[in-house]
């Protein structure tokens, strides 16, 4: 086989696959962010055209949504990253060896396996102020009770500690098998200059292992942009509106509530317009970083 | 030689505290999954209590959440390994072959991750509700293939990276096809990564929510589905049935995992 | 190398073929969907139903989703015509938008007459009933009951609350955190939570949602008080965020003074499994307020889908079904195995299997309750919308009240009937 037969024969089934999965909903979506589509009434489906779109920029609760989302995102990718691949991952390949090691790893990987909208409630009743372990073990230290969930300065916060506690554990996870890849030689040429330990990580470690953690990086962010079910279980977006991302104002407008299937649409597209924006902006900044 | 020991503890402890973070919210969990409704609600917590085995023998009386449970063991490897044969060739292909617009495509596939769920959950609840496939298996799995491949794809283009060019290229010299360079060199020299990334896509698609809500119901219905129904009786939360319920469908992707982990590299490198 | 691809395909086709078989599951027999979310009583009820299907020779399959998500998904497959489902759950706030959009059938068509329609309460299918149509058969409902802790009414001398003013003067005689808070109230957003707890307040107070020319008017005066009334609970409670289920839990844990609450939860409270007060509470009806005592009145009930019924024979069947679920047997199992409350009949509510299940202070509480209930909220099909909107509101409002930061009632409401007349078109 060819070089060319064989990107023929994998190429051609899987960007059909992936045409058909990803442009059908795709431009439906943005079809119906062009229509007055309401699941509640019964009325004609008829074209509005940019009305949506123009509706939207008013919309102070989606201007809000919008910042929600932002911070959301750069608070969990920020911490789970930072704490996964920067401290637990060189902590545990450096000082846990063997069947350790495997251990370790196989700890790690439990917090992202629970079924998390059970996690969520367990969540809920362990932050709660009155009742919940959290401000138990806190009153030991003279403390609280925090109303971790009710304050509205507070609770973008604590859900997102959720989030991050399920999520750098698995990310410093994959960093360990990715370092694990790593040619021996390269590290120990780097101990022999006498580097210190975070020198070598700095310098020689990771940037072996820059590109395809950036993959896990870039998919975290994907994720952070539509994890849905922990705010909902834990705020419902709320206290008020302190925690409605954008994905949960879209479920609102457009499944849950209210039914406006064409506004939600035509937030979502937006949503679809700024997420590659800004990807590109952070994937253009890595790669000449990363250079 | 002391003062290296000293180190080595001290660093010791600290991993044993960490495992501890990991742990300690599943371990109050697993605790309160014994619990009758009045130890869970009392305070000060309770640490000591009669255990009680109501929570689990009522989650394993739901049949709705063993089918989920079910469903999701059949319907997530399966995606997986449509994602592994159709994404892992071509991650390969981005990786080694220098064709044209080959990183706008690439761009392309990281972006079908783009789409928020509830734009997209509509659309294929219609095109699914059309063909009658409404709650069915292959509707899921269909649905879920764009979140496997694209993931697979954007994933394991890396993987190949990091494999040395000089074996692939000695293979061609020696005669070997391009199909048995990627299959018999490529791969094998790739697989402890790639095995890495599909416990990532295991994770994403088992834990995956809101379009597997909108597009099943009852037959196909996923366990992060079922579970989501069962967290609220009525308006009532069930702490101690949600307890048992996290840690009984915790312990299947587990096993799994744990199987990824540590005997899926062996297997790889034997063949 | 042909092999290997040859054994790619293969594995890919022998999938396809394990699975699609699933897919044809050809059946004569009638089978009836219901969409419903997880109850206790379902559970039980659950375990009858062979008899019924053995008797009819219909199946019957249940698909269980949390209330809300419960909601989304009927009115998903009503709309979208998808007619996945033969019997709907239904409940008072989306009764008016399916009847608005004949998306249920009416009811008394096709319920049989041998599971006497007549016997079930009247102010609770009045609540199922728009425009005179009643479209569903009511199997549970909920009104409020007072719940106080006896124990410590008697130790410091204290009397049952009448009146709202002499309710919260009570809450703050006890109201000392973190041991004990004087009550707890929801303050959480979303269907079911805050503006359903609210929505009598407001009326006790001689506010009202709609004007008499049907324009939204709760940022009326009253409607003030009412918010500020609901506010000072707030803040003797143990969050202001919590949910139908938190609060009645922190009253269970022993945390809470008094508190007026869904008649339902009373099968957790007397349990002893359930509660650490359960034998250290007194029942009364609920305080009155200027303009009298209102409890609020939610039901539940099963009614038929138009799309999920294209012929007559599912329509009969469905009828059967919902015939058979709130059939009198099945409401006094449900009163026998401890869930008596979730019952709409008044056979069963006078009967004396639950004179025997509950206290006779607690069943002459809920009779009083029976008498004063009242739907609170917009029986109109925008409401869930206005609703929700207005639950956000009082969640901010509230948050700021607990944490001691500036808040504006008027403001705030002010807010929320804007967005209601622009969803009622009235601008």
């Amino acid at each position: 086989m060819t070089r060319k037969q064989f990107f023929l024969v994998f190429m051609i089934p899987t960007f059909i696959i992936l045409f058909f999965l990803a442009f059908y909903p795709l431009l439906n979506a943005f079809y119906y962010s062009l229509q007055n589509w309401d699941l509640r009434s019964s009325r004609p489906i008829r074209f509005v055209g940019l009305k949506n779109y123009i509706q939207l920029f008013t919309d102070a609760r989606f201007l809000n949504s919008l910042r929600i989302s932002l911070l959301w995102s750069v608070i969990t990718v920020g911490f789970s990253v930072f704490f996964g691949a920067g401290l637990l991952a060189p902590l545990i390949n450096d000082n846990a060896k063997g069947s350790f090691r495997t251990i370790c790893l196989f700890i790690f990987i439990i917090p992202a396996l629970l079924p998390r909208v059970g996690a969520a409630y367990m969540w809920r009743l362990m932050y709660s102020s009155s009742i919940g372990i959290i401000n138990y073990f806190l009153s030991f230290f003279g403390i609280g009770p925090i109303g971790f969930l009710e304050n509205p300065s507070y609770a973008l916060y604590s859900v997102a500690a959720i989030d991050i506690w399920q999520w750098s554990f698995l990310i410093a996870a994959l960093t360990i098998i990715l370092l694990q890849d790593i040619p021996k030689e390269i590290i120990e040429a780097g101990s022999l200059d006498g580097a210190k330990r975070w020198q070598l990580y700095r310098f020689i470690i990771f940037p072996v292992i820059v590109p395809p953690f950036l993959s896990i990086f870039f998919i975290k962010m994907m994720e952070s942009l539509r994890s849905f079910d922990f705010i909902f279980v834990l705020t419902a977006g709320g206290p008020g509106v302190a925690t409605e991302t954008l994905d949960m104002y879209a479920y609102w407008q457009g499944i849950g509530s209210a039914g406006r299937v064409s506004y939600a649409s035509s937030m979502s597209i937006v949503m679809l317009v700024i997420t590659i924006i800004l990807i590109t902006i952070v994937w253009r900044g890595l790669v000449r970083w990363h250079e | 030689m002391a003062r290296v020991n000293g180190k080595d503890i001290f660093y010791k402890i600290i991993i044993i505290l960490v495992l501890l973070i990991a742990l300690a919210p599943i371990l109050w969990m697993f605790l309160s999954s014994f619990k009758s409704r009045v130890d869970i609600i009392s305070y000060p917590p309770k640490f000591i209590f009669t255990p009680v085995m109501d929570n689990y023998k009522r989650v394993l009386q739901m049949p709705t959440l063993m089918h989920g449970l079910r469903n999701s063991l059949t319907i997530v490897p399966i995606s997986l390994l449509l994602g592994f044969i159709f994404g892992v060739p071509v991650g390969y292909i981005f990786a080694r072959i220098k064709f044209k617009r080959s990183a706008d495509l690439r761009f392309f596939i990281l972006s079908l991750r783009f789409m928020p769920p509830v734009a997209v959950a509509l659309p294929f609840f219609l095109i699914w509700m059309r063909l009658g496939l409404l709650d069915t298996i292959p509707a899921v799995i269909f649905t879920y293939l764009t979140i496997a491949i694209s993931t697979m794809i954007w994933l394991t283009i890396e993987c190949f990276k990091q494999v040395p060019v000089e074996c692939e290229e000695a293979a061609h010299l020696e005669g070997c096809t391009q199909f048995q360079v990627f299959s018999r060199i490529a791969l094998p020299l790739a697989i402890p990564s790639i095995l890495g990334m599909c416990i990532f896509i295991f994770i994403l698609l088992w834990n995956e929510f809101f379009l597997a809500f909108v597009i099943t119901s009852q037959r196909a219905v996923t366990m992060p589905v079922a579970s989501a129904a069962f967290a609220v009786v009525g308006m009532e939360v069930p702490w101690g049935q949600i307890c048992a319920s996290v840690i009984l469908l915790s312990i299947p992707p587990l096993i799994l995992s744990y199987f990824f982990v540590k005997f899926l590299p062996y297997f790889f490198k034997v063949s | 190398m042909k092999k290997s691809l040859f054994v790619l395909l293969l594995i890919t086709i022998t999938m396809s073929l394990l699975i699609i078989p699933g897919l044809a599951s050809a059946q004569n027999k009638i089978t009836i969907n219901v969409l419903t979310q997880p109850r206790r009583e379902w559970e039980l009820l659950e375990q009858y139903l062979p008899e019924f299907e053995e008797k009819e020779n219909i199946d019957v399959v249940f698909h269980y989703f949390a209330e809300l998500e419960r909601r989304s998904k009927s009115r998903l497959d009503a709309s979208t015509k998808a007619g996945q489902y033969q019997v709907y759950y239904i409940d008072e706030a989306n009764v008016a938008e399916f009847a608005v959009n004949n998306w249920l059938i009416p009811i008394k068509d096709y319920y049989p007459e041998e599971y006497d329609f007549a016997d079930f309460s009247e102010p609770l299918v009045a609540v199922l009933t728009f425009n005179d149509i009643t479209y569903g058969a009511p199997m549970t409902f909920e009104g409020n009951v007072m719940f106080y802790r006896k124990d410590l009414f008697e130790r410091d001398g204290i009397a049952v609350p009448q009146t709202l003013d002499e309710y919260l003067e009570v809450v703050k005689h006890f109201h000392n955190p973190p041991e004990l808070y004087g009550t707890a109230v929801r303050g959480l957003r979303g269907s079911g939570m805050n503006v359903w707890r609210f929505s009598p307040y407001l009326k006790m107070f001689g506010g009202q949602y709609l004007d008499e020319n049907g324009v939204p008017a709760f940022n009326s005066p009253e409607a003030v008080k009412a918010v500020e009334y609901y506010i000072e609970l707030i803040k003797h409670s143990p969050s202001p965020t919590l949910s139908w289920s938190d609060a009645m839990d922190n009253f269970n844990a022993g945390k809470v003074a008094i508190v007026e609450y869904a008649n339902l939860k009373m099968d957790y409270t007397m349990d002893p499994k359930g509660s650490v007060v359960y034998d250290k509470v007194g029942y009364s009806k609920p305080a009155a307020g200027p303009m009298g005592a209102i409890s609020n009145t939610a039901v539940h009930g099963l009614g038929i889908s138009v799309a999920g019924c294209p012929t007559e024979e599912l329509k009969a069947a469905a009828g059967k079904f919902i015939g058979w679920f709130t059939s009198k047997e099945n409401e006094i199992r449900k009163v026998v195995a401890g869930s008596g409350l979730t019952n709409a009949r008044k056979s069963t509510f006078a009967s004396s299997e639950f004179a025997a299940a509950y206290p006779a202070e607690f069943v002459e509480a809920q009779v009083e309750m029976m008498k004063i209930q009242q739907m609170c909220i917009l029986q109109i099909p925008e409401w869930p919308e206005i609703g929700d909107y207005l639950g956000i509101k009082l969640e901010e409002l509230f948050t700021k009240a607990y944490a001691g930061q500036s808040y504006d009632i008027q403001a705030a409401l002010d807010d929320a009937v804007a967005y209601a007349k622009e969803v009622l078109g009235k601008k």
